[in-house]
């Protein structure tokens, strides 16, 4: 097929070895139409449909690597789509938020989603988002592998950087891909501050000037996840006017 | 400040033309009525203890005659004087040079009173003797001699009489003006100091509506009280406070109502936009094969949607700005490394020359400081001539990034609009990369960051040496919080 | 402008002022004249008599207003010792005495005295002496007027007529 010609020569989601499957979740049909044609070209299984309730459904069905979803859709919002999905596992989601409104995105990153593109959108950008979403899902790391092996025990955390578990007390401790990358980012330095724009650089591949609130809204869910008191953080700790550190415990 | 301390020397000026008209009111009609009265009673006062006096002496007098012998012999004089001595005074008589002895005070006799007697008169004369008010009364004895003759005897008689009661009448009199002065001065005040707060305060409140009203809040309203001058330019002031609000309201409404279709037009052409932007790379791609017109005609569509959805995006920030709801992401940075990273993303890092000192860290919101440096490079570029120079420094409180070009500078004609939205500097605007909204957006950026009640400001000028410079000053919050903050 | 209007309106306060406190209590005043001085009875012979050479009243204790010819006797017979002593002296000779009772004349009208002795010859404050002494004398007994010129008659002429210039 033509698209299969074109596939090595500019498709460079080739570098994860695999096809990612897309599901794609978009009221409007030119929109759903053109981001669908642009991320097929890219080398993308797109499966693309008008609903949140289509979409849950078809997640039920198949599976797929990550979800790109519209915060504004018709019936069950965005916003909902994103928790329910989020309750199933740790699917990366991406939003697609038509307004570049601050409540929508925060709303939008307290619902779970990793990361969030503000339309219009070229395709390119989504697909460097897409491509550094799974990258953290995939076992390829760019800092924290290599140099360790085996676990690493933080008082009651244990992280393992090779299986990519962290378990708390024995106990594993299931974590969504970005909240994961985040912990095994702060956990390799400890004690060392990192700022936001850190951060974004290292976890969400975002140039320089990324939005802050992707990292606390990380942070806060990571929290909730891993420390007995999320009000009195121990292992992710704010360093106020600074950024976060892990520990010192 | 200026304006209190005007504001207060006004009305204090009122006051105090007030308070002297009333208390110079008060003064003259006191001192008139009050000095009138004293004279008028220390006339009446000194008339009749004159008369009284002289009417005493003469009754007194009466009862010498007849006279049985002249000329009198000292013992004569002397018994005469004494018995016409009494409580109130003392008598002096003469017969010539003979003169009643037993006398041992000066004499305070006068000679044109001496004189007034000899002529034939009742003459008397107030003088002052040791500083003492003293009442001279003299008169001849003359002898009846029938058919309404007489002759003179040769004896004058005076009596100096002690004024000092009566100077003690007239100086109570005297006491009482002076307080009847002083009390209606006192009360002249008071009324003064009442009226001028009675017509003071109206003013006062109408000077501090008028301020409210002319600070922008226009549902002051005064309180008509009565129904004199004051309330009736209340009324007026309320009136014309109510025209302009009513005015200002639907200007107003009239001016959200464009700027609510703009915003709703920007968002309705998202849409289109989203999905035309999502194939523009499908366009580029396919553009390099595709033969001919038909590959100039995608890229000039894929270039065009990228220059739409520039100025919808503008749209939309800019009215969001008006609406007020942009709000401030806020993170502590390493400004250096955001100006660097913003000139890095557009490719401009080895075409500026930086001069980034590291280490200045501030609170502010990353994307908007993006947003302004690349509006601010970014126009540089397009409208002046390199070499384009970012300059960053830090002073205590702020931080402030200077974006200069060696351009011809900014017309002076141009200066004070070049923050307007869609301003065309140049007649022939090349259709260029700016939507006409950048600048406009940087300034807008700027000001969103405020600390301690201080905005953030971006200033257009022209250097010395030529070339625009634009200069940004941000609230450098976070160096506080800093060092304040800690581990949590 | 205010400022310069409200230093005036202070001058003229202050100088009004300054008048009313100057003209407080009880001035000094000039000589004020009353009405004529008391007149009152006599209970003497009057006699004019020379004192520092002005005409001078005395009093002569009587029990009766003697007549007047009888009244000019006792100026001739000049001061006595207490007048001397105060310094009254007579120009009337002691041998000119009246040879008749006064008599009134109707041309002139007045009173006429004849006396012993020359009258030509007499100083002019003789006369006066005389004429006064008569006049009062004449008053006193309520034949005449105070006022009426006397003519002097000597053996050698007539002195006057002539009023008594003492009023």
């Amino acid at each position: 097929m033509y698209e299969n010609e074109e596939n090595a020569s500019f498709s460079r989601g080739a570098i994860l070895g695999d096809m990612s499957r897309v599901l794609l979740i978009e009221d409007h049909q030119t929109v759903r139409d053109g981001l669908q044609l642009a991320l097929t070209r890219q080398g993308h299984t797109v499966v693309a449909v008008a609903t949140g309730e289509q979409g849950l459904e078809r997640l039920h069905a198949a599976p797929s690597d990550v979800v790109i979803l519209d915060l504004m859709l018709p019936g069950m919002d965005g916003f909902e789509v994103c928790r329910r999905i989020r309750a199933l596992g740790d699917l990366p989601i991406i939003m697609l938020t038509a307004r570049n409104d601050d409540m929508d995105v925060v709303a939008g990153l307290e619902a779970g989603a990793d990361d969030y593109v503000v339309k219009p959108v070229q395709a390119r950008v989504l697909e460097a988002r897409i491509r550094a979403v799974l990258r953290r899902t995939s076992g390829e790391s760019r800092r924290a592998g290599g140099e360790k092996s085996g676990p690493e025990q933080h008082a009651v955390l244990t992280i393992d950087r090779e299986a990519l578990v962290v378990s708390k007390a024995g106990v594993p401790v299931s974590l969504a891909p970005t909240e994961l990358r985040l912990l095994l980012e702060l956990s390799h330095t400890p004690g060392r501050v990192l700022s936001r724009q850190q951060l974004l650089e290292a976890v969400w591949e975002h140039g320089y000037l990324g939005d802050s609130r992707l990292v606390d809204a990380c942070v806060q869910r990571l929290r909730a996840k891993i420390e007995d008191d999320s009000s009195a953080p121990v292992f992710v700790q704010t360093v106020r006017g600074f950024g976060y550190r892990f520990g010192p415990l | 400040m200026s304006g209190w301390r005007r504001a207060a020397a006004r009305a204090s000026g009122l006051r105090l033309r007030l308070l002297l008209a009333f208390a110079l009111l008060g003064l003259t009609t006191t001192a008139v009525v009050a000095s009138g009265s004293y004279f008028q009673a220390r006339r009446v006062i000194l008339q009749q203890a004159q008369d009284a006096a002289v009417v005493s002496l003469t009754n007194e007098l009466a009862t010498i005659y007849p006279l049985h012998k002249l000329p009198p012999t000292q013992r004569d004089l002397d018994m005469l004087a004494q018995r016409l001595s009494g409580r109130d005074g003392y008598a002096v008589v003469f017969y010539h040079d003979l003169r009643a002895q037993g006398l041992t005070v000066a004499d305070p006799l006068t000679p044109e009173l001496r004189q007034a007697v000899r002529n034939g008169r009742v003459a008397w004369q107030r003088v002052s003797r040791d500083g003492e008010p003293v009442l001279l009364i003299g008169t001849q004895l003359r002898i009846d001699r029938s058919g309404g003759a007489s002759r003179p005897s040769g004896i004058e008689v005076y009596t100096v009489r002690s004024l000092v009661p009566e100077q003690q009448s007239i100086d109570r009199l005297a006491t009482l003006a002076w307080v009847t002065g002083g009390l209606s001065l006192a009360l002249a005040v008071l009324l003064a100091l009442l009226a001028a707060r009675g017509v003071l305060r109206p003013v006062r409140e109408l000077g501090r509506a008028a301020q409210r009203l002319g600070e922008g809040d226009l549902t002051t309203r005064l309180t008509v009280r009565g129904s004199d001058e004051l309330a009736d330019v209340a009324r007026t002031f309320n009136d014309t406070a109510g025209t302009l609000e009513r005015q200002v309201g639907e200007l107003r409404r009239m001016e959200a109502d464009a700027r609510r279709f703009v915003a709703d037009v920007s968002h309705e052409l998202r849409t289109p936009l989203a999905a035309m932007t999502a194939v523009t790379d499908v366009l580029d791609e396919e553009a390099d094969r595709l033969p001919g017109d038909a590959g100039r005609a995608a890229r000039l569509v894929s270039e065009e949607t990228q220059n739409l959805t520039r100025l919808v995006n503008d749209l939309i920030e800019v009215s969001r700005f008006d609406s007020g709801t942009a709000r401030l992401a806020l993170d502590d940075i390493d400004v250096a490394a955001a100006v660097t990273a913003t000139l890095r993303a557009r490719g401009w890092i080895d075409r500026v020359h930086a001069e980034l000192p590291p280490g200045i860290i501030a609170r502010l919101d990353p994307r908007r400081l993006d947003v302004i440096v690349a509006n601010l490079v970014g126009n540089a570029f397009r409208h002046g001539a390199v070499p384009v120079t970012v300059r960053l420094h830090a002073e205590p409180d702020w931080i402030v990034i200077e974006v200069a070009d060696h351009g011809p500078g900014l017309d002076p004609d141009v200066l004070p609009h070049v923050f307007d939205r869609f301003y065309k500097a140049e007649t022939a605007r090349t259709r260029s990369e700016g939507s006409g909204l950048g600048l406009a957006i940087a300034w807008e950026n700027a000001r969103l960051h405020r600390s301690a009640g201080q905005r953030g400001s971006l200033v257009a000028g022209n250097a010395s040496t030529g070339g625009a410079v634009f200069t940004l000053r941000l609230p450098r919050a976070a160096a506080d919080q800093a060092a304040t903050g800690g581990v949590r | 402008m205010t400022g310069r209007r409200a230093t005036r309106a202070l001058l003229a306060g202050g100088a009004l002022l300054a008048l009313l406190s100057a003209s407080c209590g009880v001035r000094p005043s000039g000589v004020i004249n009353g009405g004529p001085a008391p007149v009152g009875q006599s209970a003497g012979v009057g006699v004019y008599l020379v004192r520092h050479g002005e005409l001078e009243l005395t009093m002569r204790q009587s029990g009766a207003q003697p007549a007047p010819a009888e009244t000019l006797k006792l100026l001739v017979a000049g001061p006595d010792e207490a007048e001397r002593d105060q310094g009254f002296t007579s120009e009337v000779p002691a041998d000119l005495l009246p040879v008749a009772a006064v008599t009134a004349t109707t041309d002139p009208p007045g009173l006429a005295v004849t006396m012993s002795g020359a009258v030509t010859t007499l100083s002019a404050t003789a006369v006066d002496q005389i004429v006064c002494t008569v006049t009062d004398a004449v008053a006193a007994n309520g034949q005449g007027a105070v006022y009426s010129p006397v003519t002097l008659i000597g053996p050698d002429g007539t002195r006057g007529p002539r009023r008594c210039p003492i009023k």
